[in-house]
């Protein structure tokens, strides 16, 4: 497997007057959560689109794998292993747990196009879309429409499809936006195994389970990185504290 | 009354009362229930890409149009005995439907890839615009295009021949539109659930969600609207056959209307929709169209409050399920 | 090539710009403030049009049946847009198509339950009779330039309405961003239902004046409709600018399209064939240049969206 798994390179993005992203390099490497933290209006979301392919930077060029993704679209990055989870819950809202599930299972094992054959009648499909529905806990929901879920019931669904994908890497959104601590307390140990699948990069505002996961956390401002390193150095780093801790020097 | 028992009662009623009129020798009974059969044909494949599949087509006349006119032309040119095409060899007409059936699916395949590529790049408002900009196009083509008839239509003297068959024969024409619907709705049904199926519906709701798990959008929409063209132009070919005539009003907006308002009458999505729909639709004309010379303003009424008040259709109000699953 | 004959085809290709623009308008403005596509502008003009007809019959005076054509077409909007538009803003695109052409069917057959299925025709007074000078150049049709003028008046109108005014400055925020517009406490149905009686007074003006060159018919605004969505398409949805200038790119080269193609074509094919092709060519060809846009401007020339 190549090392790192993700790596961009000068990545520039602007619109109209304001550089979204700036001179931007960063790097995910196998086996690690490196988390991207920063104020809001940092530029986290509009990386996020240039990695998974729904804005074109600029400048700059983005690799995964070992080969070049900035000109693919964002169905191609995810064919090669690359799955993301959404800031706000993006679902099939009118199917059922299982058929959300089952949909990546579907995308992931073959193609989409046959035409025949009832894909539910397909025992080892669903097998596996059940597998990962129990990974996160909900299994016992699973015939229940996306649009009847709790709002953290949604943020596991998005979770176990990624997981059904079977990445190289995972693109995590704030995962944990809006959970009760119950729920935060839960999605901590699930990224806790899935780090052993995939490296992470994630973006997330809940600085407690920041420190507790990431093995390294880079600061955006303005669309730039100031800061990068070890949870302790970013802890220690007076300009993070200054940007985005909101500490006064 | 689950849905499905009103979907049995219906095509059980389609495939008897022809048979009831032909034993009653009333054949204009049979042919409107061919033109339902045909009506509800061209509807199913338009469901597959409006219903299934999200794609506000408004342009699915230029598909009907397309597959009556290769049937008038292919008829016209066999019984005038003009080759299609002479060079090396002369290509002769034809007036066999085994023929005749597949080459119109064809033609508009190709209309359909190409009318998609373009207008699949757009989402919305825009796509509905340009569906129906194309298909004006092409109205106005044949208006302006005298070879065949231009605005006066291209008369099919003698119905276009089945092996085994007399197609002239009324019961006999309508038993060929009513298996062709059959097929056509058990293919569907089998689409509907398959892995194809659950993309294109999937990608119905949720776009980016179905890019980001690695299914390309456009190739499952591309796909399905050529599909959903080819089961339209199959339903002009019948009935160009009907009506033994092809005019331009076969591509004109009005009939992506109506044809729309089948899908839309019967409930959107629903497998037999179209067939409630259009069967709905002969009836008003019949029973309003008697009673009234301004029936189209009733069958206004009617969509109108289908459309703000009864969103499953007439098949979410006979079963009870209002909202299509 | 005659000179003479050319500008007299480029007027005539600007007059249908102008009234394209007039429908367009409306489209446009009602897609962008409201968010609603609305294929019974196309009645909205043919009511225009049998308004003028039969108060200008009735009161033997052009100039009150312009007037009532104004004031139907607006009445006619406002009531479609309480009764039925209202319902439709919170609905996807489908809906609003289906209704919008039930209402096209209502409309169009009350039409003729009101004046039969025979064309109305409608006479222009007296002093657009016959042709006018053109600086000693050019006879041309005094009824066609008098379009022209009071056509290009109502759009440098339609401009000062909505760029100087209080009202266009909050129909413009309607068409930037409506939630925030709302948040401003401007008072939104009022707004929606002015738009789109404006609009549809636009669409009933247009309708009056075209309906004195032509006959006044049921069906008569669908071809027009159909025009203004190809203009809308080029000119990019929900901007005024983009309809103007996509309204004079199709008044012009549909114009200039049925002049010139068939003898263009005679250059290069035998002459037959070339007066038959040219001639369906020619009825197509804003759609082949509404293609050619789409391919290099998917959102058209001047997208306001996004």
């Amino acid at each position: 497997m190549p090392n790192p798994i993700i790596e961009i390179t000068d990545l520039n993005k602007r619109f109209g007057a304001i550089q979204a992203t700036h001179d931007l390099n960063l790097t995910l490497n196998v086996g690690e959560i490196h988390a991207l933290i920063g104020p809001n209006g940092a530029g986290k979301s509009t990386l996020i689109k240039q990695i998974t392919g729904y804005l074109q930077p600029d400048q700059g060029e983005i690799q995964f794998l070992g080969q070049t993704i900035t000109q693919m679209s964002p169905a191609s990055r995810a064919r090669m292993g690359l799955a993301q989870t959404f800031q706000v819950s993006s679902l099939i809202m009118e199917y059922s747990c299982l058929d959300n599930v089952l949909l990546v299972v579907q995308a992931r094992s073959g193609s989409s196009f046959s035409f025949f054959v009832a894909v539910r009648d397909d025992a080892n499909l669903i097998q596996q879309a059940q597998d990962f529905l129990q990974q996160v806990g909900l299994s016992d929901r699973q015939h229940l429409r996306a649009s009847a879920l709790s709002h953290g019931e949604r943020r596991q669904l998005e979770i176990a499809m990624a997981l059904a994908l079977e990445p190289k890497a995972f693109l995590l959104d704030e995962p944990m936006a809006g959970m009760d601590p119950a729920g935060v307390k839960q999605l901590i140990e699930s990224l806790k195994t899935m780090r052993e699948q995939a490296p992470i990069l994630l973006i997330e505002h809940d600085m407690a389970a920041v420190f507790e996961l990431a093995d390294r956390i880079t600061v955006l401002d303005y669309g730039r990185v100031i800061a990068s390193g070890d949870v302790e150095s970013i802890r220690n780093n007076k300009q993070v504290q200054v940007a985005y801790l909101g500490v006064a020097s | 009354m689950s849905e499905k028992l009103v979907n049995r009662s219906m095509m059980a009623a389609l495939i008897l009362l022809p048979w009831l009129a032909h034993w009653l020798d009333e054949p204009y009974y049979v042919s409107l229930a061919t033109r339902v059969a045909i009506l509800a044909l061209a509807g199913v494949g338009l469901n597959l890409a409006l219903g299934l599949g999200g794609m506000i087509s408004f342009g699915h006349a230029a598909f009907f149009g397309l597959g009556g006119y290769v049937t008038g032309i292919l008829a016209s040119h066999a019984l005038n005995y003009e080759p299609l095409f002479s060079g090396f060899i002369d290509i002769p007409g034809t007036t066999q439907m085994l023929i005749i059936w597949p080459l119109a699916m064809f033609i508009a395949a190709i209309a359909a890839v190409f009318i998609g590529l373009l207008s699949l790049r757009t989402s919305g408002v825009y796509f509905i615009m340009i569906t129906l900009a194309f298909a004006q196009m092409i109205y106005y083509f044949s208006i302006s295009w005298p070879t065949y008839g231009g605005e006066d239509g291209l008369p099919i003297y003698i119905r276009n021949g089945f092996p085994g068959l007399n197609t002239l024969q009324p019961i006999q024409f309508f038993m060929i539109c009513c298996t062709l619907l059959l097929i056509t709705l058990w293919g569907v049904s089998r689409l509907k659930n398959s892995r194809f199926g659950n993309a294109l519906q999937a990608l119905r709701q949720n776009e980016t969600r179905v890019a980001a798990i690695g299914i390309s959008p456009l190739g499952i929409k591309l796909t399905a609207f050529v599909i959903s063209a080819t089961i339209t132009a199959l339903a002009g070919s019948l009935f160009a056959d009907l009506n033994r005539f092809v005019s331009p009003t076969m591509f004109s907006w009005h009939t992506s209307g109506e044809i729309m308002i089948f899908v839309i009458l019967g409930g959107l999505g629903r497998l037999y929709g179209p067939l409630a729909g259009a069967s709905l639709f002969i009836l008003c004309e019949a029973l309003l169209g008697g009673w009234t010379e301004y029936w189209q303003f009733f069958l206004g009424l009617l969509l109108l409050g289908v459309v703000l008040f009864a969103r499953g259709g007439l098949i979410g109000l006979l079963s009870g399920e209002p909202k299509n699953a | 090539m005659d000179v003479i004959l050319f500008l007299e085809q480029c007027l005539n290709g600007l007059q249908l710009g102008i009234m394209l623009f007039l429908m367009a308008a409306g489209l446009t403005l009602i897609f962008g403030v409201m968010g609603l596509i609305n294929l019974a502008h196309g009645s909205l003009y043919m009511i225009g049009a049998f308004a003028c007809a039969a108060v200008a019959t009735w009161s033997g005076s052009f100039a009150l049946g312009l007037l009532a054509s104004l004031v139907c077409a607006a009445a006619a909007g406002a009531l479609i847009e309480v009764g039925v538009m209202r319902r439709l803003y919170q609905r996807d695109h489908l809906d609003q198509v289906l209704a919008t052409f039930a209402l096209i069917l209502m409309c169009s057959e009350a039409m003729r339950w009101l004046f039969g299925s025979f064309p109305l025709y409608l006479d222009v007074p007296e002093v657009f009779y016959g042709a006018i000078d053109l600086f000693g150049v050019l006879q041309y049709s005094r009824y066609r330039l008098f379009i022209i003028v009071l056509g290009l008046l109502t759009a440098v109108g339609i401009y000062l309405l909505i760029s100087k005014t209080r009202v266009g400055m909050r129909i413009r925020a309607g068409a930037a961003d409506r939630q925030m517009t709302a948040a401003l406490g401007i008072n939104i149905s009022l707004l929606f239902t002015l738009v789109f009686a404006l609009g549809a007074a636009l669409a009933g003006f247009a309708g009056a004046l075209v309906g004195s060159i032509q006959s006044v018919e049921v069906g008569m605004g669908e071809p027009v409709l159909i025009l203004a969505f190809v203009v809308v398409v080029i000119g990019g949805i929900g901007s005024i600018r983009g309809a103007l200038i996509g309204a004079l790119i199709v008044g012009m080269v549909d114009t200039l399209g049925r002049g010139y193609l068939p003898q263009l074509l005679q250059l290069v094919l035998d002459p037959a064939v070339a007066n038959t092709l040219g001639a369906a060519l020619a009825s197509i060809a804003i759609y082949l240049l509404m293609i050619l846009i789409l391919i290099f401007k998917p959102q058209g020339l001047f997208p306001a969206h996004g």
